[in-house]
């Protein structure tokens, strides 16, 4: 359904550097920087497939949607597209995709959802009848249908996230491209369209991209996940591959009301994973910790005479998880 | 058909959001316009106004900046979904992008009329212009005027593909067209070379040749058709190309 080789993409901008001379300088002699966003990846998606996409901000998950799409040129390398080369932007393949995007909008504020919906139905030549019956049956399983006729700029962010899927699915893609679609949701509304995109792809074997921050998106909703650091893929396989090692591990922060006593920090380093320990300010302090070891780490801060400003408990990113085991397999 | 009709819906809604801000807008630019400009050219030329340009100094001025007013959109700006990168939604769409942008544009423009027709009529009122029949093609070319205003702006627009603020450019479009389009300088009034010239622009076509066919009726709109007909496919052609080209650079900011 989608097949994608040795895909780069370099971008190209204007140096700013600072100072007025630089500026007046770049108007004579503009010099340019390229960024490689993506580094020759390759990967494929069979039919009704969900993959979840993950790397760091500026990593190239976003890239890839954008060339997916048929919005951006690749560099070099080839796409296909349920057949077509999204380049081309072909007729055929602008009905058979959709791309949700969490940070943009394709509603009109001003006037309610189902104002746009009627505008998108005329756009991909739906009937009004289909067009409600679609509008019904999405609106019910994202549980929206009593907002469809407010105004859109009257709506939260987690409401207008769901008519914004429901927008989008309204010509019934069979490849959806979903970018941050839970960025900036509350945990109930995150967990309904997590439920809702896994439904989607079961009903209607539809093929399904998926990047998110949030490491429960990824889990609950892919069995694949592809890893991308700096435009190169660090790991391709099973999720629950790497949920496994994040069981472990927690990454824990603590900042102090002031700086801690050496022999605190040597307490911590004996408890910490691997010498992880490091000092993120004079004190703020970061380290792995085995979560069997939490009870140590809490009975340690309590007797200690330093008073603590904050304590976070995080688990071990994806993405720091899938480059440890492309590190353990290459040794 | 369909997508024409609701794109009206949508832009008439809109307006009708704000109406106060929509009416009272276009009663105080036409006016306030009409009289300032018939009064300099007035003051200034006299009775030799009506003689040379074949209208009154308030029939002319009204006229052209009810052209002026009518084709120019602000509501769909390209250059703004280039930079920001709001034009992919439209890249997704199956049609493509010149064709839904213009027919966004021509949606507007008759959201725009169908609501300011009263504040025209009101504003004609107040400035003591009587209308007669060649109202009627008047209104016609207006709308061929439109699809010429709106191709020359969105082509200057389209250059955010290339530079990051396109704001000189668009203001200088502006007063561009103000100029050569004969709506604030009648084009009798300048030396007969340069009129010539500014006639063989497609700007001409945006309020002199709408008010030459007020003068002159059915017949002069017929005369001029072709000449719209030609300037449309240069300019659809200019920006189709463009938009080719440009889209190789485009990098969807922002999203």
């Amino acid at each position: 359904m989608i097949s994608v080789s040795n895909l780069s993409k370099i971008y190209k901008s204007a140096k700013k550097s600072s100072g007025i001379s630089s500026a007046f300088k770049s108007i004579f002699r503009p010099e340019y920087l390229n960024k490689v966003a993506l580094n020759q990846i390759s990967f494929e998606l069979t039919s009704g497939e969900i993959v979840g996409l993950i790397g760091a901000n500026g990593a190239g998950k976003t890239t890839i949607m954008k060339i997916l799409s048929g919005i951006i040129y690749p560099t070099t390398g080839n796409v296909n597209v349920a057949g077509f080369n999204p380049t081309l932007r072909q007729k055929g393949f602008k009905f058979a995709i959709a791309l949700v995007m969490g940070q943009r909008s394709q509603l009109n504020w001003d006037l309610s959802a189902l104002d746009s919906f009627r505008l998108l139905a005329a756009i991909y030549d739906i009937n009004l009848n289909t067009m409600y019956d679609r509008i019904n049956a999405l609106s019910t399983k994202l549980s929206v249908t009593n907002l469809i006729e407010r105004q859109v700029r009257t709506l939260s962010l987690g409401e207008r996230m769901k008519v914004e899927i429901i927008a989008s699915l309204l010509h019934q893609p069979k490849i959806i491209l979903f970018d941050e679609p839970t960025l900036g949701l509350d945990i109930s509304s995150q967990k309904q369209i997590r439920s809702f995109i896994k439904d989607y792809a079961r009903d209607n074997q539809a093929t399904i991209l998926l990047t998110s921050h949030y490491m429960d998106d990824i889990e609950q909703a892919c069995k694949r996940v592809i890893a991308i650091k700096d435009g190169s893929i660090v790991y391709d396989g099973e999720t629950s591959n790497l949920v496994k090692q994040t069981g472990d591990i927690r990454k824990i922060t603590i900042a102090f009301d002031s700086i801690p006593s050496e022999k605190l920090i040597e307490k911590l380093k004996t408890e910490a994973e691997n010498n992880s320990l490091k000092l993120l300010n004079s004190d703020v302090i970061e380290f792995d910790l085995q979560s069997t070891k939490l009870n140590n780490l809490l009975s340690l801060i309590s007797k200690a005479d330093e008073q603590i400003s904050d304590l976070s408990i995080n688990p071990e990113s994806f993405e720091s998880i899938a480059e440890k085991i492309i590190t353990n397999r290459r040794n | 058909m369909d997508l024409f009709y609701q794109f009206y819906i949508q832009s008439l809604k809109s307006k009708l959001a704000f109406p106060w801000d929509t009416l009272l807008g276009a009663l105080i630019s036409v006016v306030a316009a009409t009289f300032a400009l018939s009064s300099i050219w007035s003051s200034a030329l006299g009775d030799k106004f009506s003689t040379l340009v074949g209208l009154s100094s308030v029939e002319y001025f009204f006229l052209s900046v009810c052209c002026y007013k009518l084709t120019f959109s602000s509501f769909h700006i390209i250059d703004l979904e280039i930079y920001e990168g709001g034009l992919s939604n439209k890249l997704l769409y199956p049609h493509s992008v010149l064709s839904f942008y213009l027919f966004q544009g021509l949606a507007d423009f008759f959201a725009r009329l169908i609501i300011q027709l009263p504040v025209l009529a009101f504003s004609a009122f107040i400035c003591g212009f009587s209308p007669n029949i060649n109202i009627i093609p008047f209104f016609l070319c207006a709308i061929l005027g439109f699809l010429i205003h709106y191709l020359s702006r969105f082509i200057v627009q389209l250059l955010s593909f290339w530079v990051e603020k396109t704001d000189y450019f668009t203001i200088s479009m502006m007063f561009v067209v103000r100029i050569f389009s004969g709506e604030t300088i009648p084009l009798k009034l300048l030396p007969p070379f340069v009129a010539t010239l500014f006639s063989f622009l497609p700007f001409y076509l945006i309020a002199s040749a709408p008010v030459q066919v007020y003068k002159s009726g059915f017949s002069e709109l017929l005369r001029i058709f072709p000449t719209y007909l030609l300037w449309f496919a240069i300019l659809g052609l200019l920006a189709s190309f463009m938009i080719r080209s440009g889209l190789k650079t485009y990098t969807a900011r922002g999203i």
